[in-house]
Formats: structure tokens, C-alpha cells, sequence
């Protein structure tokens, strides 16, 4: 009988068959339902050894939904949670007060709610621990502390709807804020009936309980957390669509996405990309290797995967969803990011193939026509902090760490398709973020295997000084690392 | 800029040297991007029409 400490607040489970994962449903009575609970099970059963469950757990998230909310129904609710934290490996009681020896072997917890309907609340799962999910996702940390111990839960924030303070699109604003409030400190923390009441426009009628949000309110929801947020529409956009919206979740900015058709709303936080994919044409841009994303969808548990094509392949956590369902999509972009990512695509378009800046009239190394490019946006900090400690050839890493740049940059970087696939680049162009979106001149840099060209964003005309030109004679490509740092591979 | 005495590269002065080079490279960029640039604005014109009808529960 694996239940240890069966009365008390904390309660450990080993899990090793069916009859422990009805054990830990039965210490979980009343604050899980059968729907749930085998949702639960089937998604960790083959993951998780041990669960240490949290009773009496105050989850800030629930009690602010329990005070606004809840509280005020004639039937009694309780103000406490339970937290169910799980582990890969099998724990014995008599660590129980030791945790935070078994950091390795943490997936994360799963905050149960006693709302009667839907009860996953606040819940972080480490992707890598999960042998389901692939593919390249935002993260963020989190302590947890049980027993004293403290654990580190690595991954996206998830939360189920309420159905009455919250639904679909509240969930899915909560995550990305959530996501927001952990990995940067200039976010403040919102919790979900906060997050209700971002919007004030009431003329589809309440906020709460809630029927639903449109798209302009999860705008405006955006914008008073304090983002400075873009909405793309397919019917708008056509092709463009997907290739921004994958350029974005490149940029490591989650996204809420709309499937209209089904009236529902979901959290892009990553994508699925086959770099085996030869591209049929060059030049190409990176999300010809996109095979899906991946999403937060409050009715399942995290980590979905929305196929692009079909079939739904044989293994995998995959969605019914398509990626060609979603029809609209809202993106949280800091303040000072003024170029959107269609026209840092048509800038880099413009000077990759131009008659005096282009590859083909720079560069003897490397054609326009055998190119391979992924575009994405990052803080400069982060960008001189990785290209720093590598190996950009001729001394540019030092030029890079010394150029003035905003706090955010657009990054165009350029490789072939054999290069690509190895995850090595052969040079990158920089865009100014806060460039108007007319001004042509909004690259900071261009860099080609045999040529570095820095633009001095100072200047207010078209003076030749503004250009500092360098050359190297080479017949040499030297190739280097692309970007990581705005997704974590999983 | 210190770093660029250090930069395993010669600096080339014979390449855009001119205002007239620079005058070239501006212009043909603004007219390689103009139409887009006027497409992508009416695009984000519709989509704030449309933003209220996306219904999401």
C-alpha cells in the first residue's frame, strides 16, 4: 500500500499502478472530478513515480477568484486548494522533509480548485520531463516550496477556465501574463479575476460571470496589462499569416490565437519544426520546416500539438486543431517595439536582394538565390550576451558587444539549407525595433561571410559617413551558431 | 568604436562612398518596399473593423 502519511496535510503517493492513481484521486476528494482526474492520469501515468500532495494549499490565483467570486455564492466553497506535485523518480516517505534532493526528477504541480466544474488551476509542467512533447517551447521558472524544500518548476504557466470568472480566452491572456510576471521583472503578478476586470468594454454585457471575450477585449486586456499588443487577422494577412505568426512564437512571444470556428481561444508558446525538410526553393525562409505548434489549450492539459498537415502522426500529444483553423492571433509586444514582423520581412527582402546592398553585389561567398533565413526579435542585451561568449568570425562578436542598439533588435540571420539544418549561420542583418516602419534605413548591420557594413542610425541624411564599410577576402565560408536563447528546446 | 581596430577586416572606402551611393541605396529600397508597406496598412486598418466580431468562449 504506497500511501504514506494518509491523514495528514502532505500525503505521498508512489505510483505504480492503477489502484495508487485511484489512491491519490480518492486524497483528492471533492476538489477532482472523474473527467479530470483520468486526464490527469492518462497524460502522466507513464511519467510520473510519485505524487506528494498538498492539502490546504492557498493558491493566490484561486483565492482571488474565491474573494471576488466564488465567496459571495450561496453555497459554500472553500477558500484552500490542494497541490499535487509529481516526480519522475519513485520517492520513499522518509524523504519526504528531503524534496529537494529529487530537483532532477520534478515535473512540476497541478493546483486542484474545489469550483465544482473545472478544477486545474495553476499548473507548471517541465516539457522535458514530458516524453510526449518535442520541439521548441517558451519557458519560464518558478519556485516551489513544500516542506521547507525548495524546487525550481521549469515551464509554461497553464490554467484551466472556470467557466464562471474565467473562460477560454481569460486562461489563455492569465498564461502569457503569467509567463510575463515570471521570466521578467518589470511584469507585475495578475491574478484571474484581475485579469477579468483588464477589460472595461461591457457591450456584449458582463464581465462576470463571463459568456466570452472578443477579440478587441483580449486587445484591450493586453494593452492594460501593459503590453503594447498587434492583432492579425488570416483573412487580412493570407499566406503572410502563418509566417508571422510562426515569427513571433520564434521570437519567443507567446500568442493568443483564436480558432473562430470554434469559438475558442488558445496560447501558441512554441513550434514544431523538421529541419530534414529539403526546401523545395531558395531563397526560403525558416518556417518552411514548421510542422506544427505547439499550444496551451485550457481544455486539455499543456503542451498540445496543432498539426499542420495532416495525418495526426501515431505518437504525440496532438490537438484535433489545425494550424489553418486559427484565424486570428494577438501578440503581447513590449512598448518600444515599433517594427512589425511584416515589415522587418520586407526590409530584409529589400536588402538581401538589392542592387548595391545585396549578396550578390557584396558578397562572393554566398548568392541571394542559395539562401536560407530565420528572422526573429530579442533583447540586444541577450544578443551580445550569446554572440560574445561565440565564435562570429573576424572579430565581429567584439563589434557587436560594443555597437549602440536598442533595447530590442529584429535579427535576420542568414545561412543555406545544409548549414540551417546543423543550426549554423553565415551572417545576420540587425534592424533598429523602434524604427518607424518607412524608414528604410532602419538596419543597424549587415553582416555577409566577407563583409561587415554598420549603419550609423544617427545620422538624419543620406551623408556617406553614416556607413562603415569592412571586407575580408576570403574564399572561405566560416560558419557559426544561430540564436538560441528565446526558446528552450525540448 | 575600440572593437573595430580590433575587427579581422579591411575597411573598404570606395564602397558606398558617395551621398549619391547612399541617395541610390535609399531609393531603391523605398521603392522595393512601398507597395507592401501600403498594403500592410490597410490589412491592419480591417483588422481593427473586424476585432469585435471574433467571438471567443
Amino acid at each position: 500500500m504506497p500511501v504514506f502519511f494518509e491523514k495528514e496535510q502532505h500525503v505521498l503517493i508512489q505510483l505504480d499502478n492503477a489502484t495508487d492513481w485511484q489512491s491519490f484521486c480518492d486524497s483528492c476528494e471533492g476538489y477532482i472530478n472523474p473527467l479530470y482526474f483520468r486526464r490527469i492520469k492518462d497524460y502522466l501515468d507513464q511519467t510520473a513515480k510519485t505524487v506528494v500532495i498538498e492539502k490546504g494549499y492557498v493558491d493566490a490565483d484561486y483565492r482571488d477568484t474565491y474573494f471576488n467570486f466564488f465567496s459571495r455564492k450561496f453555497a459554500q466553497y472553500p477558500s484552500k486548494t490542494i497541490r499535487a506535485n509529481f516526480f519522475t523518480d519513485r520517492i520513499s516517505p522518509q524523504m519526504l522533509f528531503k524534496l529537494d534532493r529529487y530537483q532532477d526528477a520534478y515535473i512540476g504541480f497541478i493546483v486542484l480548485r474545489p469550483n465544482r466544474v473545472a478544477p486545474i488551476g495553476r499548473t507548471i509542467l517541465n516539457p522535458s520531463k514530458l516524453p510526449f512533447v518535442s520541439g521548441h517551447v517558451c519557458t519560464a521558472e518558478s519556485s516551489v516550496h513544500i516542506l521547507g524544500a525548495e524546487l525550481k518548476a521549469r515551464g509554461f504557466p497553464y490554467m484551466s477556465q472556470d467557466t464562471d470568472v474565467t473562460v477560454c480566452a481569460h486562461a489563455a491572456c492569465w498564461m502569457i501574463f503569467r509567463y510575463f510576471s515570471q521570466r521578467y521583472s518589470r511584469y507585475a503578478e495578475k491574478w484571474p479575476y484581475e485579469v477579468s476586470q483588464l477589460t472595461q468594454d461591457v457591450s456584449i454585457g458582463r464581465l462576470v460571470p463571463s459568456k466570452g471575450l472578443t477579440a478587441f477585449q483580449v486587445t484591450e486586456m493586453f494593452a492594460n496589462f501593459g503590453f503594447s499588443p498587434e492583432m492579425y487577422m488570416r483573412q487580412q494577412w493570407g499566406d503572410l499569416f502563418e509566417k508571422l505568426l510562426y515569427m513571433y512564437v520564434e521570437s519567443g512571444l507567446p500568442v493568443v490565437a483564436a480558432l473562430s470556428g470554434h469559438s475558442h481561444a488558445i496560447t501558441i508558446i512554441g513550434h514544431l519544426s523538421d529541419f530534414s525538410i529539403e526546401p523545395i526553393l531558395t531563397p526560403a525562409s525558416s518556417d518552411v520546416f514548421l510542422t506544427g505548434l505547439i499550444a496551451n489549450d485550457d481544455n486539455f492539459l499543456p503542451y498540445h500539438a496543432i498539426r499542420k498537415n495532416d495525418p495526426i502522426p501515431p505518437t504525440g500529444y496532438w490537438s484535433r486543431f489545425k494550424v489553418e483553423e486559427i484565424d486570428t492571433f494577438i501578440v503581447p509586444l513590449y512598448e518600444k517595439i515599433h517594427l512589425s514582423a511584416e515589415h522587418v520581412i520586407e526590409l530584409a527582402t529589400a536588402i538581401l536582394s538589392d542592387g548595391m546592398l545585396g549578396l550578390n553585389v557584396l558578397s562572393k561567398q554566398l548568392k541571394y538565390e542559395q539562401i536560407v533565413t530565420r528572422t526573429f526579435l530579442t533583447s540586444s542585451k541577450s544578443f551580445k550576451k550569446m554572440r560574445r561568449g561565440d565564435s562570429v568570425p573576424f572579430g565581429i562578436a567584439s563589434v557587436y558587444s560594443e555597437m549602440a542598439m536598442p533595447k530590442f533588435i529584429w535579427v535576420c540571420e542568414i545561412s543555406t539549407p545544409d548549414l540551417f539544418k546543423e543550426g549554423m549561420i553565415v551572417g545576420e542583418i540587425l534592424f533598429d525595433a523602434t524604427a518607424n516602419p518607412r524608414d528604410t534605413m532602419a538596419f543597424l548591420s549587415i553582416h555577409y561571410p566577407d563583409l561587415l557594413l554598420l549603419n550609423d542610425r544617427d545620422f538624419l541624411t543620406n551623408d556617406p559617413k553614416r556607413f562603415s564599410v569592412h571586407a575580408v577576402d576570403t574564399d572561405e565560408i566560416i560558419p557559426y551558431r544561430c540564436y538560441v536563447n528565446n526558446l528552450c528546446e525540448v | 568604436m575600440n572593437s573595430l581596430k580590433k575587427l579581422k577586416m579591411k575597411k573598404v572606402t570606395n564602397l558606398l562612398a558617395s551621398k549619391e551611393d547612399v541617395d541610390n541605396v535609399r531609393f531603391s529600397l523605398e521603392q522595393k518596399t512601398a507597395q507592401a508597406f501600403i498594403d500592410f496598412a490597410k490589412s491592419k486598418q480591417k483588422v481593427q473593423e473586424m476585432a469585435h466580431l471574433k467571438y471567443l468562449d
